[in-house]
């Protein structure tokens, strides 16, 4: 079936209020360097040309949800969401990891580890999960089985408490990294780039002068690193490790506020982990939407905004 | 001015039908060539005639509403082997039937 209207432009003639497409000549213009200007004023109907507002993490709110995990760990330390489960550590000598469905149901799954007494901190990056060991300072991979990769180990850099991956760096919170003693400026981040068998080090970073002293737990959301404090004071830093002034309390329990272990994020929240009531508390993000950045110039008496 | 029918040495005054003429309808139908066709309820289906020839023309006119439908009949319409919806008010459209590539053009 055509419409009679579907011939009227036939003989290449328009209607006056026709939309011109965004990408004329004078709507948009791409300068040799790719820099865009747009025109000032001008309808785009391509979303995509413009530049996205911002979001940035801002806080957490408590949503006054927490389950115990006290039937299966003695003190909980490190906790991960690998897309559908919870998998928690136990920092008990010689604990292990165990698995927990998103309402906090124990699953009867459990994985001892090996290499390291303390089971502190766990990251899942979807192949497997890298175990920070308090005691002996290392840092094993175990596949989603709990397995352990045995050709694959970080080993013997101090205690560490805290482990996050992104893309192919495993950034590993190291107490008294190159000496020093445990609380000190000495207490560092170090990227560790992946290898086969383990990670070469690279630069680290200190936390110290934000955080006060030791952090309990490293974790990513992707794109930043999170530290978080005993306390529960979370830090947020870029990968390069510039704090970006962000930071937030996931500390709901106050009457075992000293003790908190480990950060995980799942979609729009954050859970926590305190290793004296031996449960996990649920936070939601709070996010602060920012314009975005744009530059304006003037081209023939024509206003003009570069996309950035 | 109406034209009047001239016979040898004598004007009557009968008009005689110049151009075509025009049906009513607030129902569908098949129109007859060289007619023109008032459409005045919406929803109604005009189809053209079958098996015109070259130069056959039909018109149609529209009320308020935009859903009249020409039905082709077996013939093209703007080369196109579908029925026309006349989708603009108060629309008046001549078909003019050329061959059996193009079929009814309108005009």
């Amino acid at each position: 079936m055509s419409n009679f209207s579907d011939f009227l432009s036939s003989g290449g003639g328009s209607e006056i209020n026709d939309q011109k497409a965004v990408y004329s000549d004078v709507n948009l213009i791409t300068t040799e360097s790719g820099e865009k200007w747009l025109k000032s004023g001008v309808l785009d109907t391509n979303i995509s040309a413009y530049p996205n507002a911002t979001v940035k993490l801002t806080g957490a709110t408590y949503t006054s949800t927490n389950w115990s995990v006290a039937s299966q760990i003695t003190i909980s330390s490190g906790i991960t969401f690998d897309g559908t489960f919870f998998w928690l550590c136990d920092r008990n000598t010689n604990g292990n990891v165990y698995k927990y469905n998103a309402s906090g149901a124990y699953q009867s799954v459990n994985f001892a580890t090996s290499g390291d007494s303390e089971n502190n901190g766990i990251f899942w990056n979807g192949s497997h999960f890298y175990i920070a060991g308090s005691n002996a300072g290392t840092i094993k991979r175990y596949n989603a089985s709990g397995a352990i990769d045995s050709g694959w180990s970080i080993g013997s850099v101090g205690g560490c408490t805290g482990v996050a991956v992104i893309g192919t760096t495993v950034y590993v919170y190291v107490q008294s990294y190159n000496g020093g003693g445990s609380n000190a400026n000495s207490d560092n981040v170090v990227p560790f780039t992946l290898t086969s068998s383990g990670g070469t080090a690279g630069t680290p970073f200190s936390t110290h002068s934000n955080t006060g002293g030791q952090i309990q737990d490293l974790t990513t959301d992707g794109t930043h690193l999170y530290a978080t404090t005993r306390t529960g004071v979370v830090f947020q830093y870029t990968p390069t490790g510039t704090y970006t002034g962000t930071t937030f309390n996931v500390n709901a329990l106050s009457s075992a506020s000293i003790d908190y272990g480990g950060v995980a994020f799942k979609g729009t929240e954050i859970y926590s982990t305190n290793g004296r009531d031996n449960k996990v508390f649920e936070y939601n993000k709070v996010n602060s939407v920012g314009m975005p950045t744009i530059d304006t110039t003037l081209l023939n008496g024509t206003r003009y905004v570069r996309i950035l | 001015m109406a034209l009047t029918k001239v016979k040898a040495g004598v004007i009557s005054s009968d008009p005689i039908a110049v151009g075509i003429t025009t049906v009513a309808t607030a129902s569908s139908l098949t129109a007859t060539v060289n007619t023109h066709v008032y459409v005045s309820a919406a929803g109604q289906t005009i189809t053209l005639p079958s098996s015109p020839t070259a130069g056959q023309r039909v018109l149609i006119t529209v009320g308020n509403f935009v859903n009249t439908i020409v039905g082709r009949n077996g013939s093209n319409i703007m080369s196109s082997g579908t029925d026309m919806t006349l989708d603009k008010e108060y629309l008046s459209i001549q078909f003019i039937f050329t061959d059996a590539t193009r079929g009814w053009v309108m005009a």
